[in-house]
């Protein structure tokens, strides 16, 4: 793991975040991580409050733990998936999952990343911002009306 | 499985055999009749002419006795006469019969004749004339009693002869049957029923064998089928272990989450500053708190590697950037013991290897941080060389306590390290996950050590050239280029 370091120089990031964690230590320590950097981050602590969150809520990006109690992270996952005005927001697993496999299987399944806790704060910033660039390089710049998104789902 | 249930044995029939045994008695006594009565239809045959014969010489003796007088024609008597004698002396019972009543045949000729004559002078003879000797007409009357007397009595004399005949050869003919008969009886009494009670046993043995077999492949399915419930039963306790590994996996990592998140937000000057001593401290929490986690790690790894789902990611790697990394995750620890930390390549390996690089990686920070961990002072060298044509390996030495010998064969065993290893935090899991990821691999390892010399693993792999995994790759899928 990392050897420990202030943070000497914060990276500011304007990024909007999405947390989804049914277990409250984690989502208050990642929440307070990305929050020194700069990020907005709203949480969610179950696959339900997330949705409903999502209905107007449009994050840089969606970190959501995968077992959480009735509603899955891969139930969440394949929800969000299924509305097209989400398509371009990328989802993250956050998971504790961290036998070999899992990040195979969660790439598989279309996850957008993979990051295996407990979280390294020195480095998650990196971890998701490479996430973000990845996702945004699928949806070329120029808005071209390729299809009919310009009439987003209310 | 078939169904088949052995039918007690039927009690055998002897009746087919009791009959087929009377028809052949009853074919015997036949047979044996026919015979009887064809010899006593023969007897007949042959008798009745020594009967006629014997019947005329009685007759005709009778006849001279009673007239005194010769037949007139006696040639004709003496012929037959002759041929009565030789007829019964063919036939010897003839004589036994007739006994004493053969006189020589001269001396009875001139009795005949004499008694012809005298006979016929009686009956010729002028009544009251003196040549008549008698003509007593009871004289004749006497005369034809006697000789009717001498005819019943021949009769009787023939017909026991006959009846003796017939008894004779019908006794013949009983006796005959009978011991036939007797042996059937025997055979049909003795011989057949124990033959049948033999074969009776011999049924009821194979029936009873049978039932057996039965029974035995009966237990046989029993048991497979206990066996392929107690395989399920493995199978589901394999599955939960596998489960229950993944959930504890979750389990454990979630407060550690939350242990190393807090101490590191902390750390990280996010809530503000620490004094020195608290800062200390929640280092202390984060050291504990991964050597936990590694310790979690760990024991998962040997879990799935002993359950046979760990699975190799065979990709091309850099050899140098692998080792290196290796390296200087070990260099603040070796730098800090004054140790001298060194890493020879040699030239020949080539610069890219294909293997499970993390797994690889695995095995060599497990080693390095060994051999600093164990040595207080001197060298730590990671060697990285040619083995074979077919094999590269990679030799770390360290200059550390040692192993002591009888420790050698049991140190990849789980939960086994020298003493001093649990002083100096080790696992006890390292080692054995070490064998085991390198044997998956198709490959080897070999150590040597000597108490207070110090230590040297040898890890051989087998060495896979890019070229040739991308010759494999494409033997196997050629599409996987064009993408």
């Amino acid at each position: 793991m990392s050897e420990t370091t202030n943070a000497s120089q914060p990276r500011r990031i304007d990024w909007e975040i999405l947390l989804v964690d049914d277990v409250s230590d984690n989502i208050i320590v990642i929440k307070t991580a990305l929050s020194f950097f700069g990020a907005t981050v709203h949480t969610a602590t179950s696959g339900f409050e997330a949705l409903e969150k999502l209905e107007t809520l449009r994050p840089t990006a969606v970190l959501l733990d995968l077992r959480m109690p009735k509603l899955s992270g891969w139930d969440v996952f394949k929800t969000i998936r299924a509305n097209p005005a989400l398509e371009r927001i990328p989802v993250i697993a956050a998971t504790a999952y961290a036998m070999e496999g899992d990040k195979e299987e969660v790439l598989a399944a279309g996850f957008d990343g993979y990051i295996s806790k407990p979280f390294d704060m020195f480095s998650i910033v990196d971890q998701i911002q490479k996430i973000i660039n990845a996702k945004a390089a699928q949806f070329p710049q120029p808005t071209d009306p390729q299809d009919s998104e310009s009439t987003p789902v209310p | 499985m078939s169904q088949i249930t052995p039918q007690p044995p039927k009690p055998i029939s002897i009746f087919p055999a009791v009959l087929s045994i009377i028809i052949l008695i009853g074919f015997t006594i036949v047979s044996q009749g026919i015979v009887v009565f064809d010899i006593i239809d023969d007897g007949d045959d042959i008798d009745y002419t020594n009967t006629i014969n014997l019947y005329r010489i009685a007759t005709l003796e009778l006849l001279y006795t009673a007239t005194g007088d010769a037949p007139e024609s006696l040639p004709a008597a003496l012929e037959a006469h002759q041929a009565a004698y030789h007829a019964v002396n063919r036939n010897g019972e003839g004589v036994s019969v007739l006994g004493d009543e053969y006189e020589p045949l001269d001396r009875r000729l001139r009795h005949l004749t004499e008694a012809h004559d005298t006979f016929r002078t009686a009956l010729t003879c002028e009544p009251q004339s003196a040549a008549c000797p008698s003509s007593d007409s009871r004289a004749l009357e006497s005369l034809a009693q006697a000789l009717n007397a001498r005819i019943d009595a021949f009769y009787d004399q023939f017909e026991a002869l006959s009846q003796a005949d017939r008894s004779s050869v019908v006794a013949l003919q009983i006796v005959f049957s009978g011991s036939v008969v007797l042996v059937m009886f025997i055979i049909m009494v003795f011989v057949i029923p124990a033959n049948v009670k033999q074969i009776q046993k011999n049924q009821t043995r194979l029936y009873e064998s049978e039932v057996q077999a039965l029974e035995q492949n009966k237990a046989l399915v029993r048991a497979n089928r206990e066996l392929a419930v107690a395989r399920r039963q493995a199978e589901a306790a394999n599955r939960m272990k596998s489960q229950f590994l993944a959930t504890m996996s979750h389990e454990l990592r979630t407060p550690l989450n939350a242990v190393i998140g807090y101490s590191q937000i902390q750390l990280a000057g996010m809530v503000g500053e620490l004094s020195p001593e608290q800062r200390n401290f929640q280092e202390r929490i984060v050291v504990n708190a991964e050597h936990l986690l590694a310790l979690i790690n760990e024991v998962l790894d040997l879990s799935k590697i002993e359950a046979g789902r760990m699975e190799l990611n065979d990709k091309p790697f850099n050899l140098r950037e692998m080792l290196k990394g290796v390296q200087s995750q070990n260099a603040v620890l070796a730098e800090k013991k004054n140790l001298a930390f060194r890493l020879d390549i040699d030239d020949r390996l080539p610069e890219v290897l294909v293997g499970d690089v993390s797994r690889i990686r695995q095995i060599m920070i497990n080693l390095v941080s060994n051999a600093v961990k164990f040595t207080d002072s001197g060298s730590v060298v990671m060697e990285a060389a040619v083995h074979t044509k077919e094999a590269w390996r990679v030799t770390i030495t360290d200059t550390g306590v040692g192993i002591p010998s009888h420790l050698q064969e049991t140190i990849f065993d789980e939960f086994r390290q020298a003493e001093d290893g649990i002083q100096r935090g080790g696992t006890g899991l390292g080692l054995a996950i070490v064998r085991k990821l390198v044997l998956m691999m198709g490959g080897n390892i070999r150590l040597s050590s000597e108490v207070g010399q110090g230590t040297s693993f040898t890890i051989i792999l087998p060495m896979i050239t890019e070229q040739e995994w991308l010759d494999s790759l494409e033997d196997t899928e050629p599409m996987a280029t064009i993408s």
